[in-house]
């Protein structure tokens, strides 16, 4: 679900979705902000997928590197002892 | 004794596998994804590639793989020192904010004989001298200015047309000069001006204390005329003439100018090019319209889209380019700003392009009245009657009250990439900035809708044209590498 309401956040200058979860499935209605064709809209719903599965890769990335990152930026951010060698 | 180990030992496959260091990912129109880390070092990998790469299955010998290692996307038993390079060159990006308060902008007058319907500044008649900044004001402003830990301050005269108020700006440069030699400072002097009062005296005086001109020119007479008209219709002719006077005493490196794109603008990239290379300046800033100022007044910001923008900054870029590998130097100042962080562990020195955001901590604003802002935006948007940004004033408020402002370190701290949504997960982070103003201005909010954000739209836009040139055309990313480096 996070990754779906991020997906619809990054969309919302382009379209409006509607999440609604039903029979333990997450249902979208996408409703684009400004009319165009439908082969328009077809190329949204692709993008809106893709990013939905995306945010999902971005958790997973999360999870393998938050530590590390939180490791790097503490040894980033750890006084400096300005003594040579150290 | 220390000494290499045996060949195969650099050939043998990996035993153990890689982990992944942290990044984040865009995809690309072509499908392709780049890859950025924590420093904003950068890679494009084919869909394949990035695929295996999340799942812990690129090949080791890979070409792929290589750069990703070295680069320090992935850490395996070869790669150890990557934590602690990653970490110096962080401290490297971000070494800037020890010098706090490094651009301090005097607008020692709001008087402007021009009458520009973009003016950001909200301009005043040439005759209300109302408007100008005190000496008592100017002191005090220095002796707050000082009193921060800056080692190194650039002074920005700003207006109106500060040369209106000639005789403050000597008495500043005077005084701050004194200021610095005392405390072991360096302090330099830019004074923006339209250069339609230059004469020999403020030549002379630019000479001796080492002041930089930085004045507009918004392309060939017909297209600057209109934009910025004056009486007498003759804005054009005044800016060059006192550009190449300037250029003659000061010397080339000594004189800049500024552009700002307009309606007539967009259909224009080559010739405002050309113009620019005609009086032999050597560097263009391609800037957008700011949402400030007259600007609104005279319903000038929303005037084009920035698909249209966009569409004049790509040719105007690919024409800076085609003239740099025809041999000639000619830098876009803005890629050059963006390039420096894409390519180089520096960090930025655009205020609208820092993070955390420089309103307040890397440039504080004097105005004329006393008034004290966090930025030049900050102060154009109080002369359109917002005053959110206003940090104080020079003589009732001390310098730490004022950056320790509730509204300031709100903005900063809320505005923080980092934490701000989209952007926290954006590949484009290390490169972008925090614009809590514009954001204010323009959506009501310091951290901003980003997906609906003109500021975010653009930001991406060039970040993916830099890099899909320096992908597809190695001449223009060695022309783009030259810049990175004298950014």
């Amino acid at each position: 679900m996070v990754a779906v309401k991020k997906a619809a956040f990054r969309f919302s200058g382009w379209l409006t979705t509607d999440i609604r979860i039903e029979d333990g499935l997450i249902h979208c209605r996408l409703t684009p902000l400004a009319s165009g064709e439908t082969e328009e809209g077809g190329q949204l719903e692709h993008a809106f997928r893709t990013a939905v599965l995306d945010e999902e890769l971005r958790a997973d990335i999360g999870t393998q590197t938050d530590q590390l990152r939180n490791a790097i930026l503490a040894l980033a951010f750890a006084p400096v002892t300005g003594k040579t060698g150290q | 004794m220390a000494g290499f180990q045996p060949l195969e030992r650099y050939t043998a496959p990996l035993t153990q596998g890689y982990q992944l260091l942290p990044v984040r990912f865009h995809r690309l129109k072509d499908s392709r994804i780049f890859v950025s880390n924590l420093v904003g070092e950068w890679e494009i990998l084919s869909a394949q590639d990035f695929s295996s790469y999340v799942r812990l299955q690129l090949p080791h010998e890979s070409a792929a793989y290589e750069n990703l290692r070295a680069k320090h996307f992935l850490i395996d038993a070869d790669s150890s020192v990557a934590y602690d390079l990653l970490a110096l060159k962080l401290r490297t990006r971000l070494s800037h904010l020890r010098n706090i308060l490094g651009l301090a902008i005097f607008v020692v007058t709001l008087r402007c004989e021009h009458s520009c319907p973009y003016c950001q500044v909200s301009r005043q008649s040439e005759d209300r001298r109302a408007f100008d900044m005190s000496r008592e004001t100017a002191l005090k402003a220095l002796d707050l200015l000082f009193a921060s830990p800056a080692r190194t301050i650039k002074i920005e005269f700003q207006g109106g047309e500060p040369l209106l108020n000639f005789d403050l700006i000597k008495e500043i440069v005077a005084q701050a000069g004194s200021r610095a030699a005392a405390s072991g400072k360096t302090v330099e002097f830019v004074i923006a001006t339209n250069l339609a009062l230059l004469d020999d005296e403020v030549l002379a005086f630019c000479k001796a204390n080492g002041v930089l001109l930085s004045t507009s020119l918004d392309g060939p007479a017909d297209l600057h005329d209109r934009n910025r008209p004056r009486p007498g219709g003759n804005s054009h002719a005044l800016a060059t003439a006192g550009i190449r006077r300037a250029q003659d005493v000061l010397g080339h490196d000594r004189v800049a100018a500024l552009m700002t794109t307009t309606k007539a603008s967009l259909a224009r990239a080559p010739d405002i090019i050309a113009e620019y290379r005609r009086l032999g300046l050597q560097e263009i800033f391609l800037r957008p319209l700011s949402p400030y100022g007259f600007a609104i007044k005279t319903r000038q910001y929303r005037t084009y889209e920035t698909d249209e923008w966009m569409s004049f900054y790509r040719e105007g870029l690919r024409t800076v380019i085609d003239i740099n590998k025809r041999g000639e130097r000619f830098v876009e100042l803005y890629a050059a700003t963006v390039l420096r962080k894409m390519l180089t562990p520096w960090p930025g020195t655009y205020v609208d392009l820092m993070n955390p955001a420089g309103i307040g901590t890397q440039v504080i604003v004097f105005n004329y009245n006393a008034d004290v802002y966090a930025s030049d935006e900050a102060r154009m948007l109080a002369e359109m009657g917002d005053h959110t940004f206003r940090l104080g004033n020079v003589h009732k408020d001390s310098l730490e009250a004022m950056l320790t402002n509730d509204t300031l370190l709100d903005a900063v701290e809320r505005s923080l990439l980092e934490s701000a949504p989209q952007c926290a997960d954006c590949a484009f982070q290390p490169y972008c900035g925090a614009d809590p103003v514009f954001h204010h201005a323009t959506q009501g909010d310091v951290v901003g809708h980003k997906p609906s954000s003109a500021f975010c739209h653009r930001q991406m836009a060039i970040f993916e044209e830099l890099v899909t040139i320096m992908d597809a055309d190695p001449e223009a990313a060695s022309i783009f590498r030259s810049w990175a480096g004298g950014a």
